[in-house]
């Protein structure tokens, strides 16, 4: 679970859930925290408001003492300041992700809150607990209110690659095509047939096996290389989309589009151009934006997105609900789709919350005119559920999973048979 | 009313209304010591001291490195201005943190100009002299008690 302090965007469902954490009853003696920290009066303000608190407060103010540190203590909580000295705060995620005491990790930085998020994603995709992101300085009080919340679960994906890809890996996997689009189809809840299919990245790492993409994702973000991957998984998508939509004429594909590919002005025309060269109509594509990804860079956002719309490419709003200023993004911004997020899928069979948010944000996509995806439908109830709602299209196990391309067209063959 | 700070009142909260205020003026004094006393809330009077120490041991270095910031310019100054601001706020030499934030925040349009500069770093040094004193004063006081 992930919050941030001054700018809070804990999912309000889980929020509610916890109580406090109250690490003395857990644990029956004094937790060990690290304070990493370059700034020494900042490190030290943090180290001593910490034992105040009750902690076994240690702290280290370079990149080698904190390495040296984690390698002999077991800690419960690492509080590391992500710009010590450059890039190499997160460097020492890695190494956090290898302790056996699986210590809770608090990140602080002096940048912008964008870069907090994608060190965020990069430290869940580790494997790590991350209890979340402060602005520095880091006050004693706000550290204090991070920890009076429950302890962050461990990520769901805590399947960790064996191996942690590097950036360099990650431009080979590109370049040598053992990243690939697979293809996860969405359906019409009311008649099941097939609308399109979301066009996933997956990367099969030679000897270590699957990557999951919540790792290398990030990872590309974090190094430029979300552009030709974007660029190679939207080649292999409409591509694909030409050979599925012989028999299917009109399914869509959807692409997810990430912040920097948003930051190019020449998007809309890059995107027309291959389209064309496939000739497939603007209509076949749909660009999936996470609301992050909008808020991150409005101005430009909004002129890129609103460019490929008038193109008559499809533009949906991804993850919609667990980022923030998402309904201020909706009225800016000319979506044609909401895809309802995954977690208010999961708890809507249990959480009557939940289900009251769903039912809210269907029928706002209704007033507005927008389709709306309920992503990961798991269960026959939640299908039904959804439908009874008036949810259109869903996508989930329940439907298929992402499938390589001709895995897909015995999915469809059989899908024709069983219909038949 | 220049500010709100919301209770609990605590010493970063206190100082980021403070900071946060147009009115830290030149008649205010350059070491607020009430920020201290906040801190010593928080961490204890022998924490504060510690921090206070540490700030102090520090200061040659500080300045030696803002003083070749200011030369460099750039991210190196950005970097420079941006630590100290946060860490004179921390130990309540809050005209000086007020000085590094405002040409922290100007970087983001242009080059501070040589006079906010000298500025700067002639509110630092105001800064240290005076914490220098309540720091021996601290001493004095402890040593008279035991």
């Amino acid at each position: 679970m992930v919050r941030f302090i001054g700018s809070s965007c804990l999912s309000p469902i889980l929020a509610r859930r916890f109580g406090g954490w109250h690490l003395d009853t857990q644990l029956g003696s004094a937790r060990r925290l690290l304070v990493v920290d370059d700034e020494p009066v900042q490190c030290l303000i943090v180290t001593r408001a910490m034992s105040a608190a009750g902690f076994d407060a240690d702290s280290a103010t370079s990149l080698e003492e904190a390495a040296g540190r984690i390698s002999t203590a077991a800690y419960d909580v690492i509080v590391l300041d992500l710009s010590l000295g450059g890039r190499e705060g997160i460097s020492l995620l890695r190494q956090i992700a290898a302790c056996p005491s699986d210590p809770v990790v608090i990140l602080m930085s002096r940048l912008d809150e964008r870069v907090r998020a994608a060190s965020i994603r990069y430290a869940v995709a580790l494997g790590l607990r991350v209890a979340g992101a402060l602005a520095k300085p880091v006050g004693p009080s706000a550290l204090r209110s991070l920890l009076d919340q429950p302890p962050p679960q461990r990520p769901r994906s805590r399947r960790v690659a064996a191996v942690i890809p590097t950036a360099a890996e990650l431009a080979e996997a590109i370049d040598t095509r053992h990243i690939v689009a697979a293809f996860q189809p969405k359906v019409s809840l009311a008649g099941r047939h097939l609308v399109g299919f979301e066009a996933l990245a997956r990367w099969h790492h030679p000897p270590h096996g699957p990557v999951p993409p919540d790792l290398f994702v990030p990872l590309a973000e974090q190094n430029g290389l979300i552009i030709p991957l974007t660029r190679m998984i939207l080649e292999d998508a409409l591509a694909a989309c030409v050979r599925w939509r012989d028999a299917h004429p009109d399914c869509s594909v959807a692409v997810n589009i990430s912040p920097m590919v948003l930051a190019n002005p020449a998007l809309p025309e890059e995107i027309e151009t291959l389209l064309m060269r496939h000739a497939l109509p603007p209509a076949a594509l749909i660009a999936e934006i996470t609301e992050t990804t909008v808020i991150a860079n409005p101005l430009l956002a909004a002129e890129v997105l609103t460019r490929l719309r008038i193109k008559g490419i499809g533009l949906s709003m991804d993850d919609f609900g667990t980022g923030y200023s998402s309904l201020l993004t909706l009225l800016r911004l000319p979506f044609t789709e909401l895809k309802i997020d995954r977690s208010f899928i999961a708890a809507c069979e249990t959480d009557d919350e939940a289900w009251k948010i769903i039912r809210a944000t269907i029928s706002l996509a209704r007033e507005l005119g927008l389709s709306v995806v309920a992503e990961g439908i798991e269960t026959e109830v939640a299908e039904d559920r959804l439908r009874s709602v008036g949810c259109q299209i869903g996508q989930g196990w329940r439907f298929g999973r992402a499938m390589s391309e001709r895995t897909l067209y015995d999915w469809l063959a059989h899908r024709t048979k069983a219909t038949a | 009313m220049n500010g709100i700070a919301s209770k609990p009142i605590t010493a970063e909260g206190l100082a980021t209304a403070i900071d946060a205020s147009v009115s830290v003026a030149d008649t205010s004094p350059v070491l607020d010591t009430g920020v201290l006393a906040l801190l010593a809330g928080d961490i204890g009077k022998d924490g504060t001291l510690d921090v206070v120490r540490l700030f102090l041991a520090e200061a040659p270095r500080t300045t030696d490195r803002l003083q070749r910031a200011c030369i460099v310019r750039g991210a190196a100054l950005l970097r420079e201005v941006h630590t100290l601001a946060s860490a004179a706020r921390s130990v309540g030499l809050l005209k000086t943190a007020q000085a590094a934030a405002d040409i922290e925040h100007a970087m983001a349009n242009a080059e501070p100009d040589a006079d906010q500069l000298a500025e700067l770093l002639a509110l630092l040094e105001s800064g240290v002299a005076q914490l220098a004193e309540w720091e021996a004063a601290q001493h004095e006081a402890t040593v008279a008690a035991t």
